[in-house]
């Protein structure tokens, strides 16, 4: 092992102290493949106790040595120790390279994140590696949950989308291998599809900062990205299974990656996941089962002044959603809220009836870059993507089996970004988007489209610049533009068209106008601007600060501007209005931070002002041939929403670690001065951490709060069984919870041999009944109870 | 590079002209019920209620209408119709329901008098499914509630709180028995 295991001196210097008493050792700790920094990485001079931390950089310094021969050894938390030997007759400069090949998987904290950012003035923080094969089996939407300011919003278990901040849809950016995925922008059952063993890192901006990917991500950006090529002739992969008792799921993936030391690469995965009803405490959840399957491939060509590479994915789902969440309107919402368990349960299985979804999303994208003497890295890229949604309901006759919803999304774009630093290490970076959208509803359902046909371009261009002002501080700003035309055509019905009266100022856009229905062009376009400004104060010690003032603006989607009608899987009338403006937003937020030492932390306050803010709420109901069903119409409003995350950890010992986290932030509709609807309650999350050798546990308590600042939208309707009118209780959420979660792990770290990770993991161990305001299934039924996972993964 | 950015362009801009929306078709709810119709006979006479709502799920308020007074003691004999009157000629729900009795049934709620309830059809396992009955109702004045669930619990006690499944129609009707 010890070939790999070199270490090469560079720039020996001397500084012609050589009558002083004592020397200093200053050294840079590279990563021996890509030479990149390695932060956070262990110094010690073995029979002193001198120790030294690595910074972002790479870099660490010990003073006031005796002058003699000493063995170095390096230790990172990724890598294999190193140790080196080093004759310090003089202060000393050297480089060491550690080599971290097997773990190239988890993509080590090569740079740190903020550096990997377009603006050098975000806090970002990143999940990769071990955590991200934990999550094996759930949701990118659980996954970074585990950040504080995340939260998931639900339906049921198997329907999970991020909330940043308070924000989720189309407030949240997601970004696959560069690529906005779009199935997730309008309705809260659409969760984003991302295949989670295909990914080795996750990063989330808290904030619309991150102006090379979007200028609307009021909520924030998060960056999926898959395992990276390296330059070695390598072979590596890892096989991942796991069996969980609850719903009886297994889930299974492959992953190969092939590098040569000439820059060809190739990777492949693929997966599967099944899974039957799962379980409440008390009961079955009928028809929660669901079944996922995925692959992706990539080949390309990764050399220091140019590359390419090719990319495609497909995942595709068939998700079961809860058979007592099927309901028509404000009368059986009444009887499920009235039950005292679901109305429907069923023996054990693995059919996924209906209501269910069936979601397909695939990607393809062609990508290059060049390295250019003077102008810098100019890169490039293609991409389309597909997705496809089908929802089935409880249908009779010829209609069984036809979707109630079957929408056709197809997205392309492309775009070209060029990044120059020079040597004052001023980066500017710019850009250019081109995208172009369709959206078609099958008209075959037999049910009117809640979202309509539709073509939209997109153009956006970009300037982001950071410099550095002093040894300490970074500034860096963004703008970006973006104009967005929407053309389709929208069948209204006669009626709400006239109500709206949208005959005054959108008459040109009849085609023809009958006594039920209509049929409309509508052309919209609008343009918008936004905007960051950072600073970022490296004070050494790993200690740095970041204050960034970011300005988002968004405009309306497809739903928010032309909804109308029943909104079948969310038993409401959805009303949108296409008289909207842009939402727009100023955010303030600072972070301060200690990443290394015993102690780490990160403080993170903010404040967004929102104008315009797009908000669905209910206005009332509307009597139907089904019942009452509760009228939801968009809105547009002035909110605020605020709060603080706070993150820390303290190693106690060599074996004992513990984190900390709290998320608080409060919502408010400023024009009504009301609470915000659906904010995330505060929460709590201690975890206790022990390793020795190869054994590795953890004990974790999640604590959520009651959510006691909601708005009251409770309808009123007559029930005829109780020949009385009754309050349907739509708003008030459920107490607070705490949940207890273990994981017991062995691994073994043998680099260059096939390395075994096996690992029990309980979650909600003490089986709790407990309902959470984030899951829109909550009304209908307890959440999940005990589950117990069993998984291992085999690396090569 | 010349060559890379002319592809990009040229890609680009073949993704932007292609791009024609196409007059999608029209729509027309097919399993919607704008209309339910109740149907009574006795000996001594005829009484219809009808729950009209051709826009549906759209802002025009329904018409309902009762033709008369029912009357006390006297047994009646009676259907409900559930159509689609949004399509012309208009589809008749109730075959739909009646092929797929096992999966449906029509519960009656009344307030302010009495029902005594008698269901005059079956599904295929001899359960209630109520597209056919027969009420003797006692004198008072009231409502009359008529709910077709889809998907019930069945065999259920003819609650229609706890017979679960989804709401098709919930129509209520002012209703005087004299």
């Amino acid at each position: 092992m010890r070939i790999f295991f070199f270490f090469c001196a560079l720039g020996l210097c001397l500084w012609g102290y050589s009558q002083s008493t004592y020397h200093s050792l200053k050294g840079r700790v590279l990563d021996l493949t890509d030479q990149n920094p390695m932060s956070g990485a262990a110094v010690q001079l073995l029979g002193t106790d001198k120790t030294a931390t690595t910074d972002l950089e790479g870099r660490f310094l010990m003073v006031d040595i005796v002058p003699g021969k000493y063995r170095v050894r390096i230790i990172h938390p990724f890598c294999e120790p190193l140790e080196a030997v080093v004759d310090l007759t003089q202060n000393l400069v050297q480089e060491f390279f550690i080599e971290h090949h097997i773990h190239l998987l988890d993509e080590v904290m090569v740079q740190a994140s903020v550096l990997q950012d377009p603006n050098a003035g975000n806090s970002a923080q990143k999940i990769q590696g071990a955590q991200i094969e934990r999550a094996q089996g759930g949701s990118i939407g659980d996954l970074i949950s585990q950040i504080s300011g995340v939260s998931s919003l639900k339906t049921g278990n198997n329907v999970v989308k991020p909330i940043i901040h308070g924000l989720h849809s189309s407030r949240v950016a997601m970004m696959l291998n560069g690529v906005r995925i779009q199935d997730q922008e309008w309705g809260a059952e659409h969760a984003p599809m991302v295949d989670l063993s295909a990914l080795s890192a996750v990063t989330v901006v808290k904030g619309a900062q991150a102006l090379r990917y979007s200028g609307d991500a009021l909520g924030g950006v998060v960056i999926a990205q898959s395992t990276r090529p390296v330059h070695q002739d390598t072979l590596w992969g890892k096989v991942q299974t796991s069996f969980q008792d609850n719903g009886r799921g297994y889930q299974s993936s492959v992953q190969l990656n092939r590098s040569r030391a000439s820059g060809w690469f190739s990777s492949m995965t693929a997966g599967f996941q099944k899974q039957g009803d799962l379980m409440a405490p008390d009961y079955l959840l009928t028809n929660t089962a669901m079944e996922q399957k995925s692959w992706s491939g990539q080949w390309g060509l990764k050399q220091t002044d140019f590359g390419f590479s090719a990319y495609g994915s497909w995942i595709g789902s068939d998700l079961g959603i809860l058979a007592a969440s099927h309901l028509s309107g404000a009368e059986d919402q009444f009887r499920a809220l009235s039950a005292q368990q679901p109305l429907i349960i069923r023996e054990f299985d693995y059919v996924i009836d209906a209501p269910r979804q069936a979601v397909g999303h695939g990607l393809a994208r062609i990508d290059g870059y060049y390295r250019h003497a003077i102008w810098g890295t100019i890169s490039g890229q293609i991409d389309y993507q597909f997705n496809q949604r089908k929802e089935f309901d409880a249908r009779r006759g010829s209609l069984k089996g036809t979707p109630a919803l079957d929408l056709t999304l197809q997205s392309f774009n492309a775009n070209l970004h060029v990044k120059n630093t020079t040597q004052k290490q001023t980066t500017i970076e710019y850009g250019l988007v081109v995208g172009n959208q369709s959206n078609e509803s099958n008209p075959g359902t037999g049910v009117k489209r809640l979202i309509p046909d539709y073509q939209s371009q997109q153009y956006a261009g970009y300037l982001l610049g950071s410099q550095p002002l002093s040894d300490q501080w970074i500034i860096d700003t963004g703008v970006r533009i973006d104009h967005q035309a929407i053309k389709g055509y929208k069948y209204y019905r006669t009626g709400f068209w006239d109500q709206r009266q949208y005959g005054n100022d959108f008459s040109d856009w009849v085609v023809w106008k009958e006594d039920q229905q209509m049929l409309t062009r509508p052309q919209l376009t609008y343009t918008t601007w936004s905007g960051s400004l950072g600073l970022h104060r490296d004070a050494g010690r790993g200690w740095e600060q970041y204050l960034n003032i970011s300005r988002a603006s968004r405009a309306p989607n497809p739903a928010e501007l032309f909804s109308e009608g029943l909104h079948h899987s969310a038993a409401s009338i959805e009303l949108g209005d296409i008289r909207f403006n842009p939402e727009i937003a100023h955010k303030i937020s600072l972070t301060w931070t200690k990443k290394t030492g015993k102690t780490s932390f990160d403080i993170h306050p903010y404040a967004q002002w929102i104008d315009g803010f797009m908000l669905l709420v209910p206005t009332g109901a509307m009597q139907t041939i089904r019942g009452h069903f509760q009228v939801w119409e968009y809105r547009q409003t002035k909110a605020s929403i605020w709060g603080i995350d706070l993150d820390a950890g303290h190693q106690w010992n060599e074996h004992w670690r513990s984190s900390h986290q709290v998320s608080w932030l409060r919502g408010t509709d400023t024009t009504r001065d009301e609470p915000l609807m659906m904010m995330p309650p505060p929460t709590i999350n201690n975890q206790l951490a022990w390793n020795k050798g190869v054994w590795s546990w953890s004990l974790e308590y999640q604590w959520t709060a009651e959510q006691t600042r909601f708005p009251n939208y409770n309808i009123s309707v007559y029930i005829p069984t109780e020949n009385n009118t009754v309050d349907v209780d739509l708003s008030t959420p459920p107490g607070a919870y705490g949940l207890w979660h273990t994981r017991l792990e062995y691994q073994v770290n043998k680099p260059g041999k096939i390395q075994p990770k096996v690992g029990l993991s309980i979650r909600n161990a003490t089986d709790l009944k407990y309902r959470n305001y984030l899951n829109r299934l909550r009304y209908y039924a307890d959440d999940m109870g005990r589950s117990i996972q069993l998984y291992s993964i085999l690396k090569f | 590079m010349k060559k890379l950015l002319f592809i990009y362009g040229l890609i680009g801009l073949t993704a932007i002209s292609c791009s024609k929306v196409e007059v999608p078709e029209e729509i027309n709810e097919e399993e919607l019920i704008t209309t339910v119709e109740v149907a009574l006979s006795s000996a001594e006479d005829n009484v219809t209620l009808v729950y009209r709502d051709l826009d549906a799920d759209g802002p025009q308020a329904p018409t309902i209408n009762v033709s008369g007074p029912l009357k006390s003691g006297v047994r009646y004999v009676g259907s409900v119709t559930f159509l689609n009157e949004s399509e012309s000629p208009a589809e008749n729900i109730t075959e739909e329901v009646e092929a797929e009795s096992d999966e449906h049934q029509v519960f009656f709620v009344a307030n302010g008098f009495s029902l005594n309830l008698e269901y005059l059809n079956n599904d295929g396992n001899g359960q209630p499914l109520g597209t056919a009955f027969a009420i003797t109702p006692t004198q008072g004045s009231g409502t009359l509630t008529v709910m077709l669930r889809h998907l019930p619990t069945k065999p259920n006690n003819g609650n229609p709180d706890t017979a679960g499944g989804e709401t098709d129609a919930l129509v209520t009707f002012s209703v005087n028995v004299q």
